[in-house]
């Protein structure tokens, strides 16, 4: 045992992350700028208590990906989600999770794990019957179109959490192949293609019960350049009934929330129901807001409230910038903007805003 | 980039300034321990008169019996320590013959019998240096058959460097048998004359004091003739140490044994003066990733080598992870690099290692040098305090935090600007001749924390506080006593403080704190002319307690998710450890010498014992020295190297207690070709092997660390060396290596660091006028990287994780830059100023130092390495 490599593993971490914060990533996609179709997000809903993000052994939940787009011409409709469920290892295994049966197997000197699941070569999802294919505790299932997946938790479900893995495909036949270095991905894909996972915590103990935070407890505000710092109250048009592109203006107009200039920046701003955080060991929980647009470019991603942070007018604020793109396209340009937010325990909730410049 | 994002950038930069580069100087000479010193060498009189040692017995050496066959001839130059009582107390071969001639004219020396140094009309003990001829008689000219009438010497003693003449130097002429002696003293024209000199070979000696190296020469005086001689000095070998240590040299223990002397390594382009830096420019040892102060010897580890500070291991090397070494180079007597095969005196480690050494303060009057610079400023000052104590003080601050808050970027808030700071303090005491006390207090510390106000885009746990520091103390005593003529101890023991801290929001927080001790105690002694003995104990104790808290503790080598596209803590599982422990790592070695000429073994074992993990290692060594003809020697060796695991591997709140160390098993050979007295070739060649290496356990799970690793090393070492003579220096070395490692049933796969080619040039000219210039350049492959083939969603989080390809199956472009130098002197009457500017990577390379993907994997670019870097520097000596 050496003392001496502990502060050089620290400034070796150190180092990293100073070299992470300051590399020259000025050409690199920004994370919260919305290019093509990309995922934001997964909810659980329990089936039968649709606000609750944690099932009990023996209940069913609801999983549904949030996927967008930078327009509004883009849909899932045709995308196809494979997904494997399983139980979430007690460790953590580096790199992407990798089910505890799988780990017991090959743990247990089984070189083929796969295999012994069952799956020892490519599988799609044309190959399971009925969309579901199940060993124990692990189940695979396919789902059509922009649907939530039903999956069940075992009233036998021992572990803490549940752990699911698989792809999305945008246009695309969905496989698991346990040769594939990413085990997953697509066939006959013509979009975009995602890897996938997540867990959920089981609720074993009434102390680990925790619902979904709601953005419906939030207000949204755009700062034009020639308003307050705080700006107007931002309206949410209901998903169906977004404009077109061609009605942006009228439909901005309608809803009280006129096109703007793309010149100077904007302050977006949120407030949050401060009771509207659960509490955890008697604190507030923390929740965690990110924030995408399709044109212009955010300050940054996230806002985080934490449980200590000082109310400001009875509610929790956050503040960042958006700068409009300095050319629109065409006349009239449709910005959608997106929200979710987190409560670091599995908790998700999610919402979008437009703006229509000209 | 955002704005922020560039201004982090900038200071990223800036705070991780001047990675160094330096040359090396490989030999294969002494490597014993510091015996105990002697008083500097008088130096050119200031207000007390320096008289300098006249010899007034002269003892002729046996010619050696093949030389005298063989009509050889030699000059042999040696360093002689010459006592209060004018008798010879050590003496040592700066510059050998040869042939026999080195053992003759040392056993020589030591019965010659002086008029001793005085420092105004007290016996002083001096070292002087005495160059001792074998000529063939018969080649000198044949005596007069009477008395020959006498002749004249005349002689002037100019600077090399601007030809001015040199006053008040003195100049010791002696006739062939040393019956003769007589001293002067250099005019105000830098001139000496003699009359009346018998007829015959005379030798001529030039003290050059503090400012210029000694000089000699030989003349022959013709009857009634008048012969002039001019001498021209050049400056000192080592002009900014402030005293020269006399050592008794011993034969090589190691195969391969690079030393650099501080003459050059203060001024190599690149390294701001840092003599650590310039280890890593020494055959054999890759460049270190950016911002990352560590050694990579031979394809090994970072923390495979070892840096010890006058014996005993050093906690942190380096500021800010590479920025500048924690000690005062100016303190230092010189650097030992043993890249492997090394003496069983060291032990834990199974790469390489470097032992610093601290010189020892001045005895003639009171020195000190300030340097000031774009970052830092230092002061040294050390001197005679009593005739029998010395003492050096220095100290080291950086200014860096004094403007950092303009330059930190928007939503960091600053809570402690980055600031480093080092000192170091040395009493010598000499209660006897025998006997040579030694107190040292050192100790550095680093510290900065900045507040993010929000967190990253690409990992929301990074938010918060981003804090760092080190600091270390330590309290160093050691006794250096000569028990005999044939036997000499030594003892250490030092104390110290270690404390550890950086805390990276809610991602990460490492805090680690203990005292430090060690203890260490060796015996040298001869048991015969040709058979020495070294014996040793040395004990490691360290208690203390850490905090842990982070992900799930992995393998450090081999392990792709750990550079800066790793997956981010939020996708991670996190853990909270904490405990107190104690590691005790006692340990025995014993160490045989043995000359059977012409081949010198050196035959050794040790036994370590690590209580954290309960076991015993045994690591029996063998190396040998073959001196194949004049000018050319062969070097082997072979040996087991044993080393502990890492602390949080063996941790048992972090790892696995049950582990054994990693046992390696080194072999290397080598040739050095002496072309000239001043230009030299070597060539090594080596292989490690190394068996019961640590590594992870698969997907990371119980027992979280096992001996189910492999490496293996291989590769040459060509150097080329101009030593440091006259103007110029310089020094080509190219090394090529393969590092590969191997875990459990898996293929072999490059290390981490794998850097197969490795050229570096360095080069400095002396221009005249006090002007210096120099240049390193450097020609490296660049590092092996893990590619990312994918990604996936983590819906948990929002983040996305990385998919890796085949481990360490890609490699970073070639690395190459140039560092410039350019220094100027001004000499005064009782101190010098130097204004210096180091430029580093001169044509601006843009160097890839890794890769850097987008927040989902996709796109990528390359992070660079530090751009063209100015570094203007001010320094005055006294």
């Amino acid at each position: 045992m050496r003392v001496r490599s502990s502060p050089l593993e620290a400034l070796t971490l150190a180092t990293l992350v100073l070299l992470t914060l300051a590399a020259c990533d000025e050409d690199l996609p920004r994370a919260t700028e919305i290019a093509r179709m990309r995922l934001l997000g997964a909810k659980v809903e329990v089936v039968g208590d649709e606000t609750r993000a944690t099932p009990k052994p023996g209940e069913a939940i609801d999983l549904s990906f949030v996927s967008v787009h930078p327009t509004l011409a883009g849909t899932s409709a045709n995308a196809q989600t494979l997904l494997v469920s399983c139980t979430q290892p007690t460790r953590y295994t580096g790199g992407l999770p990798v089910c505890q049966e799988f780990l017991d197997i090959a743990l247990g000197g089984e070189v083929d794990a796969m295999g012994a699941l069952g799956i020892a070569s490519k599988l799609r999802c044309l190959d399971l019957s009925e969309g579901v294919y199940e060993v124990g505790t692990v189940s695979i299932r396919c789902i059509d179109g922009d649907r939530s997946a039903r999956i069940d938790v075992s009233p036998a479900f021992a572990g803490a959490e549940m752990l699911y893995r698989g792809v999305v495909c945008e246009r695309g036949q969905a496989y698991i192949d346990p040769f594939d270095p990413s085990f997953f991905g697509c066939d006959d894909n013509d979009g975009e293609s995602f890897l996938v996972h997540g867990t959920v915590t089981i609720q074993h103990d009434a102390n680990l019960e925790n619902h979904n935070p709601d953005l419906d407890r939030a207000t949204f505000y755009l700062g034009t350049p020639e308003t307050s710092a705080l700006g107007r109250a931002w309206p949410l048009l209901a998903t169906d009934e977004l404009p077109a592109e061609h009605d942006c203006v009228a439909a901005s107009e309608a809803a009280g929330f006129p096109a703007q200039r793309n010149d100077g920046d904007y302050k977006i701003t949120v407030h949050y129901d401060p009771s509207a955080r659960e509490l955890v060991d008697g604190m507030p929980e923390d929740v965690e807001f990110s924030m995408f647009a399709t044109a212009g470019e955010l300050e940054r991603r996230f806002v985080v409230f934490e449980s200590m942070d000082e109310l400001k007018d009875g509610v929790l604020e956050g503040t960042l910038n958006w700068t409009p793109p300095k050319e629109i396209e065409g006349r009239i340009q449709l910005v959608r903007f997106f929200f979710t937010v987190l409560d670091r325990r599995g908790g998700f909730d999610w919402t979008s805003r437009v703006l229509c410049l000209r | 980039m955002s704005p922020g994002a560039r201004h982090l950038a900038l200071w990223a930069a800036l705070s991780l300034w001047w990675p160094g580069v330096a040359p090396l100087s490989a030999q294969s000479g002494p490597s014993a321990p510091s015996p105990p010193a002697a008083p500097a060498a008088p130096a050119v009189p200031k207000k007390p008169v320096l008289t300098p040692p006249r010899l007034l017995k002269f003892h002729e050496a046996t010619y050696p019996e093949a030389a005298l066959a063989a009509s050889a001839t030699g000059r042999v130059l040696l360093e002689v320590v010459v006592g209060p009582d004018g008798r010879v107390r050590e003496a040592a071969v700066v510059e050998p013959a040869g042939q026999g001639f080195d053992e003759a004219a040392l056993a020589a020396v030591k019965l010659f019998v002086f008029e001793p140094a005085k420092q105004d009309d007290k016996p002083i003990s001096a070292r002087i240096r005495y160059p001792y001829v074998f000529e063939i008689r018969a080649e000198a000219p044949p005596p007069e058959p009477e008395a020959p009438p006498p002749g004249k010497l005349e002689g002037r003693v100019h600077a090399l460097e601007d030809d001015a003449p040199l006053p008040q130097l003195a100049v010791t002429v002696s006739n062939e048998d040393g019956s003769k002696v007589i001293n002067v003293v250099t005019d105000r024209d830098g001139r000496f004359a003699l009359g009346e000199l018998e007829p015959g070979l005379y030798f001529m000696h030039v003290e050059g004091g503090a400012d210029y190296e000694d000089s000699d020469q030989k003349e022959w005086i013709k009857p009634d003739k008048l012969t002039e001689v001019l001498f021209r000095l050049d400056e000192p070998l080592d002009p900014e140490a402030f005293v020269a240590v006399a050592r008794i040299a011993a034969p090589p223990r190691e195969v391969t044994r690079r030393s650099i002397g501080k003459a050059q390594v203060t001024r190599i382009p690149g390294t701001r003066g840092d003599a650590l830096r310039t280890v890593e420019l020494m055959p054999g040892v890759a460049r270190p990733p950016l911002g990352a102060g560590v050694l990579i010897v031979r394809g090994s580890a970072p923390a495979d080598t070892q840096t010890l500070f006058e014996g005993l291991p050093v906690p942190i090397l380096y500021h800010f992870g590479g920025l500048t070494s924690f000690i005062n180079s100016r303190l230092l007597e010189g650097i030992e690099f043993y890249p492997g095969n090394f003496s069983v005196r060291y032990g834990r480690r199974q790469g390489g290692v470097v032992e610093v050494r601290a010189a020892d303060p001045a005895t003639d009057a009171l020195h000190g040098v300030a340097d000031a610079n774009l970052i830092d400023a230092s002061v040294l000052a050390h001197g005679p305090v009593t005739e029998d104590v010395e003492v050096a003080l220095a100290a080291r601050r950086s200014y860096f935090d004094f403007v950092f808050e303009n330059l930190a970027p928007s939503g960091i808030s600053t809570i402690a600007a980055p600031v480093y700071y080092d000192y170091q303090a040395i009493v010598n005491y000499r209660p006897s001749d025998q006997d040579k006390l030694r107190l040292m207090v050192f100790g550095s510390g680093d510290e900065f924390a900045l507040l993010f106000d929000e967190p990253s885009d690409t990992d929301s746990s990074i938010a918060g506080d981003l804090d760092f520091g080190t600091q270390f103390h330590r309290v160093h005593g050691s006794w250096r006593r000569h028990l005999s003529d044939d036997v000499d101890q030594d003892v250490d023991i030092a104390v110290g403080t270690i404390n550890v801290d950086f805390g990276l929001g809610e991602a990460f927080d490492f805090n680690l704190s203990g005292t430090d001790i060690y203890g260490r105690t060796e015996w040298r002694g001869r048991l015969t002319e040709n058979v020495r003995l070294i014996g040793g104990l040395d004990v490691f104790v360290f208690p203390g307690d850490f905090l842990y808290s982070g992900p799930p503790v992995q393998e450090t080598e081999g392990n792709p998710d750990r550079g800066p596209s790793a997956t981010s803590f939020a996708n991670r599982d996190r853990i909270t450890e904490s405990s107190e422990f104690t590691i005790l790592q006692p340990a025995i070695y014993l160490e045989s010498d043995l000359n059977v000429d012409p081949v010198r073994f050196v035959l050794g074992s040790r036994i370590d014992y690590y209580k954290e993990i309960q076991e015993y290692t045994f690591d029996p060594r063998l190396t040998a020295h073959y001196s194949l003809i004049e000018g050319t020697t062969l070097r082997g060796g072979v040996g087991m190297f044993s080393q502990p695991p890492q602390f949080q591997e063996s941790s048992p709140q972090l790892g696995n207690p049950r582990l054994d160390p990693t046992r390696t098993v080194h072999v290397g050979a080598g040739i050095d070709q002496e072309i000239t007295e001043t230009f030299t070739l070597g060539l090594d060649g080596f292989y490690k092997h190394m068996f019961e290496r640590i590594v992870g356990t698969e997907f990371g799970q119980a027992p979280f660390f096992t001996n189910d690793g492999e490496g293996r090393i291989y590769g040459l070492e060509f150097s080329a060396k101009l030593f440091p003579k006259g103007r110029f220096f310089g020094y080509v070395s190219y090394t090529f290596s393969r590092s590969e490692r191997k875990e459990r049933a898996e293929e072999w796969r490059l290390f981490d660091y794998d850097q197969p080619h490795i050229l570096t040039t360095v080069a400095m000219y002396r221009l005249g006028r006090g002007w210096e210039a120099g240049a390193t350049f450097r020609l490296v492959s660049g590092n092996p990287e893990t590619p990312i083939i994918g990604s996936s969603f983590d819906a948990s989080t929002g983040l996305y994780s990385p998919i890796y390809g085949r481990l360490n199956s890609v490699r970073t472009p070639t690395f190459d830059r140039l560092d410039i130098r350019i220094e100027k002197l001004w000499r005064f009457a009782a101190w010098k100023l130097a204004l210096y500017l180091d430029i580093q990577n001169v044509y601006n390379a843009t160097n890839a130092e890794g890769t850097i993907y987008d927040f989902e994997y996709r796109e990528k670019t390359e992070i660079h390495g530090l751009p063209f870097i100015p570094n203007l520097g001010l320094r005055g000596e006294m």
